[in-house]
């Protein structure tokens, strides 16, 4: 415990919880992308899976406070970084050329905010069904929460659609430095330093994204229909 | 002031050598020096000047012992010590290779490479600590190159018939430096050494005769400061950029041992500098220094010039026949690998006849198209791959394809201020260590061998003579009125410098002292030559105190200010010098004097009146100095004509 | 070649800077980028204006006092070269050429060109030695090490400290020259004893100077004139989750 307390105390500490962190919310992504892949397979599947996660009870909110503090230890280390940064690197107005970063790694705080407000937006949407009330409540033919509907008539809407696509050209754009940048902060070098993994890292972020983005757009172009 | 010279003085200088035999004056030494006890050493306070690899292990090692020291560098950091530079390596007599190495064969090495013109018990004690030395590197981290089985590696470097050279790869001297700059930051972290960096020392502060402390000026705020010492160390290395184009760092300078000089201490062999052959030719003027390759370079390449003056076509067009491969020709028996000065010398002397190339003719080819054809491309890359590159990033110029070009540039100063064997200067309480002393080297230095005593008096020497010293000296009084008077000194110098408000450049100056040391007080020297040096120096001086410009004020940083102070220096320096040479009726180690050669044109020592080191007093501005000699007695070793035919 | 220079001029660190253009004439392809500031400032000096004050000293590569950005780069457009390894052959007559001094808190400009970098040296002071007093030494075989961990070390320790890395990242982070340092001890036993605490100190150290913290851009990397890899960066962070849990 000490020496986890410790790790708050310097720079190094907080990007390796940040690094940590982010792998946890990496394996969350998956594992939620998995789950949401499932609408491709009827409403039958994914409305079960839905109601399997419901039957959890307890585990579930321990698993959601568990999500809950690994995005806010996250944030707060980065952002705690990012100002500390800044203050390291005051000066504005001088030219500098960029060699071996990427937007990617450059834009890690504004592809961040963008998801932050997105998992804001989400969890307004789908968890708590304030967004569209009226596909919220409702129940397929087995009684159980349909999901599956509601997705659908959630991603109808091109509005919402484009935000949910757009939030995942984000979550690329995020993942595609941190899925790599988390083993060279984790100092797990045989990943980091290997450009055979790296480019292995920079295609599961992809996949990812587009994992994510294909359920909106299957909905728009028909191919899954209510 | 006029040009003659006077004759050799009678007064003798006292090395202080311990009695008894060679291989025991050392240690009998230690037993029998002064010691200081624990808690008074506290009391002492030692400012180094200088944080090289002589200062910096200095300031570390007395810091270890409890002394409370200052340390003082014109860097921004102590680790940009220009020791950084050296990239062969550091001889030791460990004897690793089982290959017959000793430290009796590395102290015979030395003194017969200086050509018998440095003191024996010195030069024995350096070969003694050398392995000591390599002891303390390892134990620091320095990562000295290794074999497979784990053990350290060794090579065989500047034609020495054993190998005793420990290196990393090409920083050896960096690595070193860093062992002795982390050794020197423990002790700055503890407390116990205060750095002073970016201060450059401007005077020293004498009391009663003995040196009580310097006076600095900060290079940032332009405040001039005198700081109280029981003793002060001098680790300010050599003073090549006299020449102007050296392989040195564009800072190095005298300023400091000549600030001593100027106040009673002995200057010796000024005139004795090493030109080492394999640097990068001057392009033009504009050239600021020259950079040095290795000489190892000479292991592969053919040192060659065109036989015909004026020859046009490029070199790769030039037949065997009409080539003179010089060294190969001259000197049969060590052919390219003859040393260091007889290449240099046998280099400007072939372009002296109009037969150099490149621009201006001042360069000789260093072929490698045989060793490429013979060994193959490949490995001359792994062997010298890096420095085809820098010489290509230098030059433009591919030496894969094309011979590579080098010429030869001052490289290293064996003479400094004359040093007993306790490393203290003839001001009682000023110590000089390494390169700024003229101790082990004598007239020429081997190669591989300058770390090694500069680390040898930094971690080894003076940590064990200092003592006798400050256990002497009983508690002397206050010296403000000194400090004041030492702090007026150097303000009323950059006032005379700031005052210079002519229409010529500093720069300009210093590069035409250099050309006229070059020409009159380099690897080869005459008489008549040097008489007009002296001149032409002096006339320069005049000029420059006349017509120079130095822009800008003192309050802040302003390296124009402290160019005109080193140049200011060399000015005088340079007159030194030639003096010293003018002096030294014989040709030795790494000069040729014009009127002292055989029929053949090889150098003639003359062991009879010049076998001794000559240390130079000055008596004022206005008197000539004084030349004393220290007699070299060779006990042990027998005196031998060098001989590379 | 004619070229036109924009450099950063900056009386002292608390006055304000700006760029100041000057035309120089006659460049020639083999100067040295710093013979070509030299020929400035030897014109500048002759009509007697302050020089511009920029620093370096071996120029040879190795002492890491040259320190300009150059075209936004620090140490210029050639790859694991310093500044003062620049030569002029690799810009055009004509050419605009942008001169700043290294940037970062850490690294107060003391004048034009002139940053303060003591900092490194604060860091290095805080850990970046192994404590073995003079004379205390075994024999140097006594202890055998493997070729490639030597080698290893070498390549750690070839860091000249010249804050490039600094300059270059986005977050002005030390974390290269830190890691450079730490990893040369790592790979050696005779770092072992003051291991954890050498990195625990080190990276209060470098903290505590207000150096940026590590983002994986890479930056560093790519400007280091010794050609440090970012491995070590990665090594650092290893030995400081290692220090938590082992006491050496």
């Amino acid at each position: 415990m000490k020496a986890l307390l410790a790790l708050l105390d310097n720079t190094v500490g907080q990007k390796i919880i940040t690094a940590a962190t982010g792998l946890g919310l990496i394996a969350f992504v998956v594992g939620h992308l998995l789950g949401n892949l499932q609408m491709f397979l009827g409403p039958d599947a994914i409305n079960n899976y839905a109601a399997q996660l419901k039957s959890l009870g307890p585990l579930l909110w321990v698993a959601r406070i568990g999500l809950l503090a690994l995005i806010l230890l996250h944030i707060s280390m980065t952002v705690r970084l990012a100002l500390r940064n800044r203050r390291a690197n005051p000066v504005t107005n001088r030219r500098i050329e960029r060699h071996a970063s990427t937007r990617s790694s450059r834009y890690m705080i504004i592809s961040g905010s963008f998801i932050l407000i997105f998992v804001i937006f989400h969890l307004l949407h789908f968890t708590m069904g304030v967004v569209q009330p009226a596909y919220a409540d409702l129940t397929d033919a087995d009684g159980r929460h349909d999901v599956y509907t509601m997705v659908v008539r959630g991603f109808q809407n091109w509005a919402i659609a484009g935000f949910y696509v757009v939030a995942m050209v984000m979550l690329l754009s995020h993942l595609t430095h941190a899925t790599f940048s988390v083993f060279q902060t984790l100092g797990v070098l045989k990943i980091a330093q290997d450009s055979r993994a790296k480019t292995v890292a920079k295609a599961v972020a992809l996949v990812l994204a587009l994992g994510f983005i294909s359920i909106p757009v299957a909905v728009l172009l028909r191919l899954i229909t209510a | 002031m006029g040009t003659a010279v006077s004759a050799p003085a009678s007064m003798t200088l006292d090395g202080k050598v311990p009695v008894g035999p060679l291989a025991e004056k050392w240690t009998s030494y230690r037993s029998d020096a002064r010691l200081v006890s624990p808690k008074n050493k506290r009391q002492f306070h030692v400012a180094i000047v200088g944080s090289g690899l002589a200062g910096a292990s200095a300031a570390a090692t007395l810091a270890e012992q409890g002394y409370r020291v200052s340390c003082f560098c014109f860097h921004d950091s102590p680790r940009r010590a220009h020791s950084v530079a050296a990239q062969g390596g550091i001889n030791a007599a460990k004897n690793y290779q089982y290959d017959g190495d000793s430290v009796w064969r590395l102290f015979h090495d030395t003194i017969k490479g200086g050509d018998f013109r440095s003191r024996e018990a010195n030069v024995y004690r350096l070969a003694e600590v050398s392995s000591q030395i390599i002891d303390q590197c390892v134990a620091q981290g320095v990562p000295f190159a290794r074999e497979y089985g784990g053990y350290l590696a060794n090579r065989s470097f500047g034609g020495a018939l054993v190998s005793r050279t420990f290196y990393c790869k090409g920083q050896t001297g960096q690595q070193l430096l860093l062992g002795a700059y982390g050794a020197l930051n423990r002790q700055i972290a503890a407390g116990n050494v205060v750095m002073h960096t970016r201060h450059e020392m401007l005077d020293l502060v004498l009391t009663a005769g003995a040196c009580r402390g310097i006076v600095t000026r900060n290079l940032l705020t332009g405040e001039i400061q005198s700081h109280a010492a029981d003793a002060v160390v001098l680790a300010t290395g050599g003073h090549s950029n006299v020449f102007y184009l050296s392989t040195n760092a564009a800072g190095c300078n005298v300023t400091a041992t000549w600030r001593a000089y100027k106040l009673g201490a002995a200057f010796a062999n000024p005139c004795f500098t090493q030109i080492h052959p394999t640097c990068i030719p001057p392009s033009g003027e504009h050239q600021a220094k020259l950079t040095l390759m290795s000489e190892s370079l000479r292991n592969d390449g053919r040192m060659w010039v065109p036989k015909k003056v004026g020859e046009s076509r490029p070199p790769t067009e030039i037949p065997e026949v009409d080539r003179d491969y010089l060294l190969e020709r001259k000197y049969p028996a060590y052919g390219n690998l003859a040393p260091r000065d007889i290449a240099s010398r046998a280099a400007k002397e072939v372009c002296e006849e109009g037969r150099g190339v490149g621009p201006k003719g001042l360069g000789v080819y260093l072929d490698f198209a045989e060793s490429i054809a013979e060994r193959g491309r490949a490995e001359i890359e792994s062997r010298y791959g890096n420095l085809f590159r820098m010489y290509e990033e230098i030059t433009g110029e591919n030496p894969y394809r094309v011979p590579m070009r080098i010429f030869p540039a001052p490289h290293y100063t064996m003479g400094g201020l004359w040093v007993d064997y306790e490393l203290m200067t003839t001001i009682p309480g000023l110590f000089a260590i390494g390169e700024a002393n003229f101790s082990d080297h004598g007239a020429n230095r081997l190669g591989a061998s300058a770390l090694m005593q500069g680390l040898a008096d930094g971690y080894f020497v003076l940590p064990q003579t200092i003592g006798n010293y400050l256990s002497a000296s009983r508690r002397l009084p206050a010296v403000n009125g000194e400090l004041q008077d030492g702090a007026r000194r150097v303000t009323d110098r950059v006032g005379k410098l700031l005052a210079l408000r002519g229409n010529r450049t500093v720069e300009s100056f210093h590069r035409e002292l250099g050309r006229v040391m070059w020409q009159y007080c380099g690897m080869s020297r005459g008489r008549e030559g040097l008489l007009e040096a002296i001149e032409k120096i002096q006339q320069l001086r005049e000029e420059f105190w006349s017509s120079a410009c130095v822009p800008g004020d003192h309050t802040h940083l302003n390296m124009a200010l402290e160019k005109a102070g080193r140049v200011a220096d060399f000015l005088e320096l340079g007159e030194l010098m030639c003096r010293d040479a003018l002096t030294r009726e014989e040709s030795c180690g790494c000069h040729l004097r014009e009127e002292y050669q055989t029929a053949d044109g090889e150098a003639q020592r003359n062991d009879e009146q010049f076998a001794h080191v000559a240390a130079w007093n000055c008596h004022g501005e206005d008197h000539e100095p004084v030349r004393q000699q220290e007699e070299l007695v060779f006990s042990e070793v027998k005196v031998a004509e060098r001989s590379y035919k | 070649m004619k070229l036109t220079l924009h450099i950063w001029r900056q009386a002292g660190s608390h006055s304000t800077g700006r760029f100041e253009t000057y035309d120089l004439a006659d460049v020639r392809p083999d100067m040295s980028f710093l013979e070509m500031l030299d020929q400035l400032n030897e014109q500048l000096v002759a009509s007697n204006t302050e020089p511009v004050a920029f620093e370096y000293d071996c120029r040879e590569g190795i002492c890491g006092t040259c320190s300009l950005v150059i075209n936004g780069t620090p140490h210029g457009p050639r790859n694991a070269t310093t500044t003062c390894q620049t030569y002029m052959r690799h810009f055009h007559d004509g050419d605009e050429i942008f001169i700043e001094p290294f940037r970062a808190a850490a690294f107060p400009i003391i004048r034009d060109l002139v940053v303060d970098r003591s900092s490194l040296d604060r860091v290095a002071q805080a850990g970046g030695f192994i404590s073995v007093g003079t004379g205390n030494a075994p024999d140097a075989n006594a202890l055998p090490i493997a070729k490639q961990d030597a080698e290893d070390a070498l390549s750690a320790a070839a860091c000249i400290g010249c804050g490039a890395c600094v300059a270059a990242c986005p977050n002005a982070s030390a974390s290269l020259f830190t890691a450079a340092k730490i990893s040369h001890f790592a790979d050696l036993p005779q770092g072992g004893p003051e291991r954890g605490e050498r990195v625990r100190r080190m990276i209060a150290a470098m903290d505590e100077e207000m150096f940026g913290s590590c983002t994986n851009h890479g930056e560093c990397e790519a400007v280091c004139p010794m050609e440090i890899s970012t491995r070590l960066i990665g090594q650092m962070n290893r030995e400081y989750l290692r220090s938590l849990v082992v006491q050496t």
